[in-house]
């Protein structure tokens, strides 16, 4: 039993896999030539807007709005 | 270019940010390095020696990025310098790019990139220690054997690390001469590419049909321009060809029909060829580091308090600037000062001492002196920056930055920009989007820099009440002065967010921002930021300034007959030399008088030597006693003398007082004066008189001239300061031909509000041209900026004469 939610909804602390990535072109591959990609495993470090994720053990802090949706699964197992 | 043969082989080094690159470029090169500057663009290259007893080579070192996809004039020299189509560098022997072993995904992404534009490449993993202990197990020549190019581990810490990798790259330079690798980018193939064949099949069209349009592309970069959906490349192209537009949005519909959606094409190719390369090398992501900065992190960056350590540390900053470059700025302006003097008296009186030293020496020192404020602000700045804090205050401020639709990486160069514009508008570099960077750079000049508290303190000081409130915590002038010193920042808030959408449209820019872990900042590459930063500093805004001093100088100068002005000068250096003789004869005779009665006879040795022979006595130091005649003698020539000294002091008075009208008229009568006449109608709502015009006029080069210039204009003579009591006075009292005083408190306020948001300041505008890349920016600034302070001080003028 899965379940898809936005990234910005992921709560302090828990770990996520990204499943899709959405919106604008340029967003979306500076998205990914940072690391955010499809499959890739982040982990919120500090929720809001702009937020802190970690991505392979590395920190950035992230402001999409409305120019894309990252949309991810939660692990169950955190 | 055949040269590229004979020359010292030139290597890019190219990394995403916080993979070392800085620490290992200079570890190979050492500190002192020539930072390459780009017309037309903001892009620091550093180029350093690669030095051994037999081997040289030059290392260019490009800035940190995470791709090659150019979204900015800044980001595609990158591309350019790689692809040797940069003249300053030329031709390359090859790439050195330096990943993070600890992180190799994502850092092969650029890799794959650069090796895509067909530059042989030498892979660099750096930080391989922490990679090893997060569980990293291949050795290089395997994952040389998986990527298909040379690769040495490192770590850039290690001496013995360095020097390995120094004999790699020299290995490397040998497998690859510039000659066999030719310059003809541009008929090379692709020959191993990652990308799908419909994908290479455009991309050979596209190039056909450029260059029957006349623009031979290399290959490469002809690949970009098909990926990189309305990227820099592309805009160029088409702002050169317009029918290049829907060329493009078939040829780009005609992959996507194959089946590979163009957009996100790349990442979407590139990592699926990394993931296979690096596969079952995947590592543990390395925690150690990350925890102490996550947990420092739950503080530094939490809303509330880590905002008041933010606006501690701001503070503590702007405390230290002002006290730490004070007495450092004052020495350096009485040094100039002694310069002025001795050259002074080292040449002739005339148009050429006055242009050496009222011109060059003035308008030179006159912004060296704020060197130190800069060095100090950037260092301040590198140390935050190396440490990793200033990301966490970017990080911060965003929230706050968004409302007028700038992101937090605009934020540190605002607040730079309280202490000096100039350090300001060149912090913004770390802004990587254009129209951000761009409302930023035109903006900074509104906070109120240093140069505006000598206005403000004269004038306050002259014209606002000294009244205090609750029983003297409080008092009305400092809370005028905060009112001006917040003024510009105030203003700044609509300036920025009417640029956002009109100039500059345009979303609230995406915030993407690695926050990189903490650390201890290294000396080294806080010396070399600061170093590089002060040099082009001096190097850039000196030129130029120089030569507007000399211009505003001459404005000031002529047409008028300065013989008169000459003539009082000639007779009061005359004057100041007799009159120094007189004085050192007369301290000759009164030190005489005084020796005689030197030593008193109640001290038991005075009573000795006084019984001993004149001879001895004389040995002993001590004078014999005059004889009552002699006393007598001296004390007439005394009198004489100082009455002579007195008569001197008399007429360096009278000279003086001529002298100071006379400067008064010829500035009255110059090419400065004239205009301040011709502008005084202009002037005139805001309820300023012509004087104070030439002083706005003359205050262009930098906006602390002014005080300089009403002391010569109220005839008080140069070197006036804004503390002093007679500048003040004759503010206070000065009259308009009718009698009613020229300085009102209406007049004062409306004069430091025009300072408070003009662009009186070359060097900014200098510095803003540089930055920008274009000196439109610049006339823009100065334009904008003087109608705001001309509405604003209008505005004030006619408001507060309703009640004064």
């Amino acid at each position: 039993m899965s379940y898809t939610i936005p990234l910005d909804c992921l709560k302090a602390g828990e770990s996520a896999q990204v499943v899709d990535i959405d919106g604008d072109t340029t967003l979306l591959t500076r998205l990914q030539e940072i690391g955010l990609n499809v499959g890739s495993r982040v982990r919120m470090v500090l929720p809001g807007s702009p937020c802190i994720i970690s991505l392979a053990g590395n920190q950035f802090s992230l402001r999409t709005d409305d120019l894309a949706t990252v949309f991810v699964e939660p692990s169950l197992t955190q | 270019m055949s040269l590229a043969v004979d020359r010292v082989p030139h290597l890019a080094v190219v990394g995403n940010p916080n993979t070392g690159k800085s620490t290992l470029f200079s570890a190979l090169t050492g500190i002192f390095t020539r930072t390459g500057n780009f017309p037309g663009v903001t892009v620091e290259m550093k180029l350093g020696r690669l030095k051994t007893s037999t081997q040289e080579a030059v290392l260019v070192d490009l800035p940190g990025t995470y791709s090659l996809a150019a979204r900015s004039a800044d980001e595609r020299v990158t591309v350019d310098v790689l692809l040797g189509l940069r003249p300053e560098i030329g031709s390359l022997a090859g790439a050195l790019c330096i990943v993070d072993g600890t992180n190799l995904e994502r850092n092969l992404y650029l890799f794959s990139q650069v090796r895509d534009l067909g530059l042989p490449v030498l892979l660099i993993v750096n930080m391989i220690d922490r990679a090893e202990k997060a569980g990293i197990s291949i050795t290089a020549p395997e994952l040389s054997q998986r990527l298909g190019v040379p690769v040495v581990f490192c770590n850039a810490h290690d001496q013995s690390s360095v020097a390995l990798v120094q004999k790699s790259i020299f290995e490397f330079i040998a497998q690859n001469p510039p000659a066999a690798q030719g310059t003809d980018l541009a008929a090379q193939q692709a020959s191993n590419s990652d990308f799908p064949p419909p994908f290479e099949t455009a991309v050979n069209e596209l190039q056909g049909l450029l260059s029957t349009h006349g623009r031979k592309m290399p290959r490469p970069l002809v690949s970009r321009l098909l990926m990189d959906i309305d990227g820099q490349i592309e805009q160029t192209e088409v702002q050169r060809w317009p029918e290049l537009s829907p060329h493009l949005q078939r040829l780009r519909e005609q992959v996507s029909a194959a089946g590979y959606r163009i957009s996100g094409i790349e990442p979407r190719v590139r990592y699926a060829s990394i993931r296979k390369a690096i596969a079952g090398l995947e590592i543990r992501p390395v925690r150690q580091a990350g925890q102490f900065s996550e947990k420092l992190d739950g503080w530094l960056t939490h809303s509330v308090f880590g905002l008041l350590v933010f606006i501690f540390m701001m503070f503590v900053v702007f405390q230290l600037l002002y006290r730490g470059a004070e007495p450092v700025m004052e020495l350096m302006e009485t040094a100039f000062g002694s310069l002025q003097d001795l050259v002074g008296a080292m040449m002739p009186r005339g148009p050429l001492r006055s242009l050496v030293t009222q011109g060059v020496i003035a308008g030179v020192g006159g912004v060296l002196v704020f060197l130190p404020q800069i060095v100090l602000l950037f260092l301040f700045l590198a140390i935050l920056e190396d440490c990793g804090y200033m990301a966490r205050a970017a990080f911060l401020m965003d929230r706050l930055m968004t409302k007028v639709g700038l992101s937090g990486k605009s934020f540190v160069p605002l607040m730079s920009s309280f202490a000096c514009a100039i350090p300001g508008v060149m912090a913004t570099r770390v802004i990587e989007n254009r129209k951000d960077r761009m409302v930023t750079i035109l903006v900074a000049p509104l906070m109120s820099c240093s140069a505006r508290l000598p206005v403000y303190s004269l004038l306050i000081g002259a014209f606002i009440p000294g009244v205090s409130f609750f029983s003297g915590w409080v008092d009305l002038r400092s809370l005028v002065l905060l009112a001006f010193l917040s003024l510009g920042a105030i203003v700044a808030i609509p300036v920025a967010w009417i640029l956002k959408k009109t100039i500059f449209p345009g979303e609230t820019p995406p915030f993407v921002m690695e926050l990189p872990p903490y650390k201890w900042p290294s000396i080294k590459t806080v010396f070399q930021r600061v170093y590089d930063r002060a040099a082009a500093f001096v190097v850039r805004a000196g030129t130029l300034i120089l030569l507007t001093s000399i211009v505003i100088w001459g404005l000031g100068y002529f047409p008028g007959d300065h013989s008169r002005e000459n003539a009082i000068l000639a007779e009061m250096e005359e004057t100041n030399r007799v009159s120094d003789g007189l004085i050192e004869r007369r301290d000759e005779l009164q030190q005489k008088l005084k020796g005689t009665n030197e030593v008193q006879p109640s001290s038991f040795y005075a009573r000795w030597i006084r019984s001993q022979p004149v001879v001895k006595r004389k040995e002993a130091g001590e004078i014999p006693p005059l004889t009552p005649a002699e006393i007598e003698k001296i004390e007439k020539d005394l009198i004489a003398l100082n009455q002579q000294i007195k008569e001197y002091s008399n007429l360096m008075e009278q000279l003086e007082g001529e002298l100071v009208p006379t400067q008064g008229q010829l500035q009255e009568n110059s090419f400065l004066g004239m205009a301040g006449h011709w502008i005084e109608p202009i002037v005139r709502p805001l309820g300023w008189d012509w004087r104070i015009g030439v002083g706005v006029l003359a205050s262009f080069p930098a906006r602390e001239v002014i005080i300089a210039t009403l002391g010569v204009i109220y005839n008080l003579g140069e070197g006036m300061e804004a503390e002093s009591p007679q500048l003040r006075d004759a503010l206070v009292n000065s009259r308009n031909p009718d009698g009613s005083p020229v300085f009102t408190i209406p007049v004062a306020l409306s004069i430091m509000v025009f300072f408070a948001l003009c662009a009186q300041c070359m060097a900014t505008l200098v510095v803003v041209a540089q930055e920008s890349g274009s000196w439109k920016w610049a006339v823009f600034t100065f334009v904008y900026m003087t109608v705001l302070a001309y509405v604003g001080a209008l505005i004030t003028f006619q408001v507060a004469s309703l009640w004064w």
